[in-house]
This record gives structure tokens, C-alpha cells and sequence, in this order.
């Protein structure tokens, strides 16, 4: 899978996985649960207008790195044909993240249920 | 400013039950709350943070609009068989509307939904043992 996504502590970790790490520019991100609004499986995201993107690699069927639209900074790393989990934040440099994972499912429940809304 | 950001968010919120109410929450997908609402996905992200949060909001502005609504009791249910077992924030509400509930004839409320959502319960029968 393209990421591997762990709810440890009190913190949200991000890993992108093998060549994913190169093209998404990025080693790990770290949310502090508190700055996590929720998180909903959405396939839907992956057809709309990412943005433009800046850093990271354009590769057919693949979506890594750091897309801007309308103000908003979201951070992709999935492939096309994936389950999107997008989870939202707040007081962050990403608004957003859009994420393949190994189970989707059960990932977008734990985090709803640890947050606080 | 913000009297009229809470009244716009009422009218969504009224958009969004209405689609959930039409094809429950898994069978609802952002797309849908997207054309329904003719907002942005980035706007309705920013605003209730996920769709269990668009769903939970729906759910708590109708249970407070009328706790024995039909659409109240038709997003109860769809709550209590797709999400209350694992969500923990969604089987609190359920609860306090259960206890706030009881009594009225909350079985019988939500026995009769299903059985009219079902197409079973015709609507004349419904009508006869209005309340």
C-alpha cells in the first residue's frame, strides 16, 4: 500500500511507503489529534481537479505530493485505482490528506472515534 | 455575518438529511452531498470535517427540530443499523434520544418506519393509527 498510517499516542502517523516516499516528497507526517476534524472514505475526490501542484512528480494513475486549489493545500498519495481516505485538518500546513492505505475502513472508523468533535 | 452562516447551515443541513435519508449513510457518497448542496467537496470538508460529521450534525439539528419527525426517526434508524455499533458519539445520541423518547411509543415509531419504508405498512394504515 501506498502508505502506512498508525494512530500512536496521541498522534495521527503518516509513512509513504517504498518509491511513494521519492515521488511525495515527503518522509512521515505527524498530526496531533487534535488538529484532525474527521475522516471519510471518498473515491470521488480522485476524478475532481486536484490543483497545481508543487513539490512532487506527476506519474499516470498516481497522485503524490503537494496539490494547491482554491486556497487550500492538500497533501496526495494514493493511486488511482486505491479507496481514497480523506482525512481533514485544522491549524495545519495541509488542509487536507488524501491517502491509499491498507484498510481504509477500519482506519476512517478508528479516527472518528478517537477524535473529539 | 454569522446569523447568516448559521441559517445557510440549517438549509444544508436540511439538503444533507434529505440525501442521507434517500440512500442511507454508506450508500452516500461525497459526490452526492456535492451536487445536492452545490457546494464545493473542499467547502463541506471544511465545514463538518468528514461525512460522519455532515451525518451527525443532520441527525442532532433534526432530532432538535422534533424528536418523532419522520425524518428523524428514519435517520435513527439508518444511525442504530449502520453506525451506532461502532461509533461511539453516535450511540450516545441514540441514547439520550432513546431516554428522551420513552414515553412516547418509540417501538412502535420506529417499528412503523421500517414497515412504511419497507412499502409494507400501506399509508392509509399509517393514517388510522396516527397519533
Amino acid at each position: 500500500m501506498e502508505n502506512k498510517v498508525s494512530l500512536t499516542g496521541n498522534k495521527l502517523v503518516v509513512v509513504p511507503q517504498g518509491i511513494n516516499k521519492i515521488f511525495a516528497v515527503k518522509g512521515r507526517l505527524e498530526i496531533p489529534l487534535q488538529n484532525i476534524e474527521g475522516a471519510t472514505i471518498d473515491n470521488g475526490i480522485l476524478n475532481e481537479f486536484r490543483g497545481l501542484k508543487a513539490p512532487g512528480t506527476s506519474i499516470p494513475g498516481f497522485y503524490a505530493g503537494t496539490f494547491r486549489k482554491n486556497n487550500e493545500k492538500t497533501f496526495f498519495n494514493i493511486k488511482r485505482t486505491s479507496m481514497a481516505v480523506v482525512i481533514q485538518l485544522r491549524n495545519e500546513k495541509y488542509t487536507r490528506l488524501v491517502l491509499g492505505v491498507e484498510d481504509g475502513r477500519k482506519l476512517v472508523d478508528e479516527i472518528n472515534n478517537v477524535i473529539k468533535i | 455575518m454569522g446569523r447568516k452562516k448559521s441559517f445557510q447551515q440549517s438549509e444544508i443541513l436540511k439538503i444533507i438529511s434529505t440525501v442521507f435519508v434517500k440512500y442511507g449513510f454508506e450508500g452516500t457518497s461525497l459526490d452526492d452531498l456535492v451536487k445536492a448542496t452545490g457546494l464545493l467537496r473542499g467547502s463541506l470538508y471544511s465545514a463538518f470535517g468528514s461525512k460522519r460529521g455532515m451525518f451527525i450534525d443532520a441527525l442532532s439539528e433534526n432530532i432538535k427540530q422534533q424528536k418523532d419527525s419522520e425524518i428523524t426517526i428514519t435517520l435513527v434508524i439508518i444511525a442504530m443499523m449502520e453506525l451506532a455499533a461502532k461509533d461511539n458519539t453516535i450511540r450516545r445520541l441514540l441514547k439520550q434520544w432513546y431516554k428522551e423518547s420513552a414515553s412516547s411509543n418509540v417501538k412502535e415509531l420506529l417499528g412503523r418506519a421500517v414497515l412504511k419504508q419497507s412499502g409494507i405498512l400501506k399509508e392509509e394504515e399509517k393514517n388510522s393509527h396516527g397519533k
